[in-house]
């Protein structure tokens, strides 16, 4: 188990990265007591081989470095511990898509943690990767576009100065679904 | 001290035992295993509650000294296994987390270096 499940979204969205992804979606839903996280992305997917070593922790496709990957196995963990359910849909070429559903009423669910402060710097410091946010929960769903902010501002990249606006508008969105904890 | 002094003094039972001459410099306790990723220090025993095979990989990677399982069933085999493959002394208790800690502590505390 980790400290919180945001830290599991900052390792989908690295895997997302490493994936070569141009295009990344964040959906979190608070449903009927049952959260359900997605990640999709336009990366590179996986064969039926990759997916199967993917929960292997001791298996990563990165370069240098320890040969640990604990990304996926460590989210597989929290999953099953939380009595949850997780799947993984990919093909070669195809992106990924991880989506996991967690009893939020679990007395052993981690906090969600600062969506904001996971997500926003991995935004900013992610140029030529456009994100989409999907919130939903309290009869409401927000949609948060960094292709059309961009539009909307006129300019062509997201500055570090949009830092504050856009945790502004994370949490501000995470409130009205009711995913906001420990306010 | 060593992972075989420290497996005599405490009592414990090896699951998977392939470095018993790891130097044990220290003792950590936790169940989140991002709280071991990120305060773990080579060359600790780790003392958890925890059986998943990623606390194998976590071990590995921090290099830790031995592995504790406190009070609890028998980690599944494949978790014994993969341990002794990747070379991660993997060893149970009957006791529970917090008498552990405490006998650990005093066990490395009367080491040569703080005599």
């Amino acid at each position: 188990m980790v400290e919180d499940l945001s830290m599991h979204i900052a390792d989908l969205l690295e895997n997302s990265f490493r994936a070569g992804a141009k295009h990344v979606e964040l959906r979190l839903s608070l449903l009927r007591g049952t959260l359900r996280l997605e990640v999709n992305d336009d990366g590179s997917g996986m064969d039926g081989d990759l997916l199967r070593k993917a929960a292997d922790p001791f298996f990563t496709t990165k370069r240098h470095g320890k040969r640990i990957g604990l990304g996926l196995p460590l989210f597989l963990q929290t999953v099953e511990e939380l009595g949850g359910t997780l799947e993984v849909s990919t093909r070669p070429g195809g992106g990924t898509r991880v989506r996991a559903e967690i009893p939020w009423h679990h007395p052993d669910r981690p906090p969600l943690g600062d969506l904001a402060e996971t997500v926003v710097p991995i935004i900013l410091t992610s140029p030529g990767v456009e994100f989409r946010i999907v919130l939903e929960g309290n009869g409401e769903r927000i949609e948060l576009d960094t292709e059309r902010l961009k539009e909307e501002l006129g300019i062509s990249c997201l500055t570090p100065e949009a830092m504050g606006p856009l945790m502004r508008m994370v949490r501000e969105a995470m409130d009205r679904v009711g995913l906001k904890e420990g306010a | 001290m060593n992972a075989r002094e420290v497996a005599r003094a405490l009592g414990l039972e090896a699951v998977a035992f392939p470095h018993p001459e790891a130097e044990v410099e220290g003792g950590f306790c936790s169940d989140l295993l991002s709280r071991a990723m990120a305060e773990a220090s080579p060359g600790e025993a780790w003392i958890t509650y925890q059986r998943h095979l990623n606390v194998v990989a976590v071990a590995k990677l921090k290099e830790l000294s031995m592995v504790i399982l406190a009070r609890g069933p028998e980690p599944e085999p494949e978790v014994a296994a993969r341990a002794e493959e990747e070379g991660v002394n993997l060893l149970r208790s009957g006791a529970g987390m917090f008498e552990l800690a405490g006998r650990l502590y005093t066990l490395l505390s009367r080491g040569p270096r703080n005599r």
